[in-house]
């Protein structure tokens, strides 16, 4: 039988083809007739522990077999999971752990201890300790140097994962659900900065999973390299595909030493290569990719922002030869809505392509009308796969969700073929790497500095990441500059991706008639500060200890 | 513009000036602690992955990929960035004194 239902993937799968390889890390795989046993036991001692239909568990671990258990998991026993990035960087984790009041949190050892506060409020915590039984910080940390446990806030109770699933069964739960019943929510910066968790449903990710699967020609032959986080919704994507037609899912979390995962990738004999901009900008211009061959690579697929026609073209000419899918979706689209056939490639550089099997996507002018062809207007799209809305945020939900669909917030246009291009957003969002970030998120932080009067973020072109967040500083009056300090601010308070590659200091941030930033000056004028940049870089070199007092005489020309 | 020490193409890196007198691994050990979130420096042991740890991801290997060119004056070649190499403060240091005997990396 056909599954209906996200989880139904693996066990369909261990029944097709009990001894298949489900999953891959390196030095360790898992069949999926043991990774369904291992789903029935999270299943199962969810239940135990007092999870019920419809009650949400907070998944905060990096990418591993157990992450992929414990996500399978959640939907057997009738729950909805909430993927989270793990760590004590990740700056959402308590906003979200509130807003969506899990039941059960499982988390990595890193998160246990930094988290400890966010998760004091959850009624259950397991945490998983990593493979060598390890903190975060390494096993041969010396125990006399670590922290007192006393200064920080203690979970309240927390039992080990892997002691807790030895205890239960691996037969299958008996729980009754439905297609509309919530799968997973997975949150996602909004326009106004704090995240909202995106509601997906086992349909909406059921229906997205049989079309990309259709135009992908994805089968049981088929092993893909995964790269990108599962709290990710094009991370999952992937997992959701390949399960869904038994094929395997090698697990590597190493893309920061893109060689490692390349020679992964041939000792594997991976099929299928998944990546955004900046995967392909590391893999082309930090690595031996070249001098590498990948016989059994079937395909190549692109999403998670646009990238530059260049860099395509750079793909094309110096990596394998497998067709190249260029990709566009959204969260709430449970990952996506179009995509560009490889052989219409090179005829439609830049393109997005087509809507997929059973998605539709029109572009809407302001007025309402559907724009004609070459004309700009939002990209609005339908189908099975479109969430229902924001859990716990109905504003945002009536905003993004209107009588014509989903709302994109990207400004874009068909050609006369039907050939989608993106040309802008229609609100204040970046794209670092794959991450969408709104400016205002980062601006809110940095204005927290008692230095800084006031604060504007824009996103600047970056060579690897394809778009970086730049802010522009006003200082308080008296004020001068640590720039160590600065940095260290900024560190302690957002994640690697909102970090501002640079702060530049002006005596005023320009404005536009109704006394909001003008961020288009902004962004020109970032980007004509980069270039100089570059030069000065070049020529010479700023001793690190130097102190700023007032605007940077170098940035104050537009 | 101030670069706040994550990328080193366009911005400065931002460092603290490094003893000379320390040893190899204790010049990476105060650029890592320095320039990356490391919750408890004391406790992050030299061996441990930075990567495991969560303290570096691929532009943080960039960067110190460009600090051990400025500092030792070495040129780190692409087959060169595994982890063997750059996954710990021990291993870093490691694969500097290989590459200033000549010796190159794994």
């Amino acid at each position: 039988m056909t599954p209906s239902l996200v989880h139904q993937f693996v066990r369909h799968s261990a029944e097709q083809t009990p001894l298949a390889t489900a999953l891959i890390e390196p030095g360790r795989e898992i069949s999926y007739a043991d990774l369904n046993g291992l789903c029935n036991r999270v299943a199962n001692l969810l239940l135990t522990k007092g999870v019920h239909r419809g009650d949400r568990v907070v998944l905060a671990l990096k990418n591993c077999i157990e992450l992929v258990a414990c996500y399978f998991g959640t939907m057997k026993a009738g729950a909805v999971a909430v993927p989270l990035p793990p760590g004590p960087r990740s700056d959402r984790f308590a906003h979200v752990v509130e807003d969506c009041s899990p039941t059960v949190c499982i988390v990595d050892t890193p998160t246990a201890e930094e988290q400890a506060a966010a998760l004091c409020g959850a009624p259950v915590v397991l945490v998983h300790r990593n493979r060598n039984g390890s903190s975060g910080n390494g096993k041969h940390a010396d125990p006399e140097t670590r922290p007192d446990p006393v200064q920080r806030p203690q979970i309240q109770s927390h039992s080990d994962l892997r002691d807790a699933l030895e205890s239960v069964s691996d037969t299958e739960p008996d729980v009754r659900m439905i297609g509309s019943d919530l799968a997973a929510i997975i949150y996602t910066s909004g326009s106004t900065g704090a995240p909202r968790g995106v509601m997906l449903s086992h349909l909406n990710i059921v229906a997205n999973t049989e079309s990309v699967v259709t135009y992908l020609r994805l089968s049981h032959a088929d092993r893909v390299m995964c790269v990108l986080p599962f709290y990710y919704v094009y991370g999952l994507s992937l997992l959701h595909t390949h399960m869904r037609v038994g094929a395997s899912v090698v697990i590597d979390n190493r893309l920061a030493f893109p060689n490692a995962v390349l020679q992964a990738m041939t000792e594997y004999c991976v099929t299928g290569l998944a990546g955004v901009p900046s995967t392909f900008a590391l893999l082309l211009h930090r690595s031996s990719l070249m001098a590498m061959s990948f016989p059994h690579l079937r395909y190549v697929t692109q999403a998670g922002g646009p990238m530059p026609p260049a860099r395509i073209r750079e793909w094309l000419e110096k990596g394998p030869p497998a067709p190249l899918y260029v990709m566009y979706g959204a969260t709430e689209a449970s990952a996506r809505l179009t995509y560009l056939e490889p052989r219409e490639l090179s005829a439609h550089m830049g393109s997005i392509g087509k809507p997929i099997p059973n998605v539709e996507v029109i572009v809407l002018k302001e007025d309402g009308q559907q724009a004609g062809p070459g004309e700009v207007g939002e990209l609005v799209a339908r189908g099975s796969n479109i969430s229902r809305g924001y859990w716990n945020n109905p504003e945002d939900t009536r905003a993004s969700f209107g009588p014509f669909g989903f709302r994109t917030g990207d400004l874009g246009y068909a050609d006369a073929d039907g050939f989608l291009y993106v040309v802008g957003r229609r609100n204040d969002m970046l794209k670092v790497g794959a991450h969408r970030v709104s400016a205002k998120e980062i601006e809110d932080v940095l204005s927290e500095h008692p230095a800084f009067h006031e604060v504007a973020v824009v996103g600047a072109p970056h060579d690897i990441l394809g778009e970086a967040p730049v802010a522009f500083v006003v200082l308080r009056e008296g004020q001068g500059l640590d720039t160590e300090e600065v940095g260290e601010f900024c560190r302690r308070r957002l994640p690697s991706h909102k970090l501002p590659v640079g702060v530049i200091l002006r005596s005023e941030i320009p404005k536009n008639c109704v006394g909001k930033f003008d961020k288009g000056a902004l962004r020109q004028a970032a980007r004509e500060v980069i270039r100089t940049s570059h030069r000065v870089a070049r020529t010479r070199t700023r001793h690190p200890s130097d102190r700023m007092n007032g605007p940077e005489t170098t940035s104050n020309s537009p | 513009m101030i670069g706040l020490g994550r990328f080193c193409d366009c911005m400065k890196v931002r460092y603290r000036p490094t003893n000379l007198k320390m040893t190899i691994s204790g010049q990476v050990r105060e650029f890592i602690t320095s320039n990356f979130y490391v919750p408890h420096p004391q406790a992050l042991a030299d061996t441990a992955s930075l990567l495991e740890a969560g303290v570096i991801d691929s532009t943080g290997v960039l960067e110190i990929i460009t600090f051990l060119e400025s500092r030792f004056g070495l040129k780190v070649n692409d087959d060169e960035v595994v982890p063997d190499n750059l996954d710990s403060i021990e291993r870093i240091a490691e694969f500097v004194a290989r590459k200033k005997a000549g010796s190159g990396g794994v």
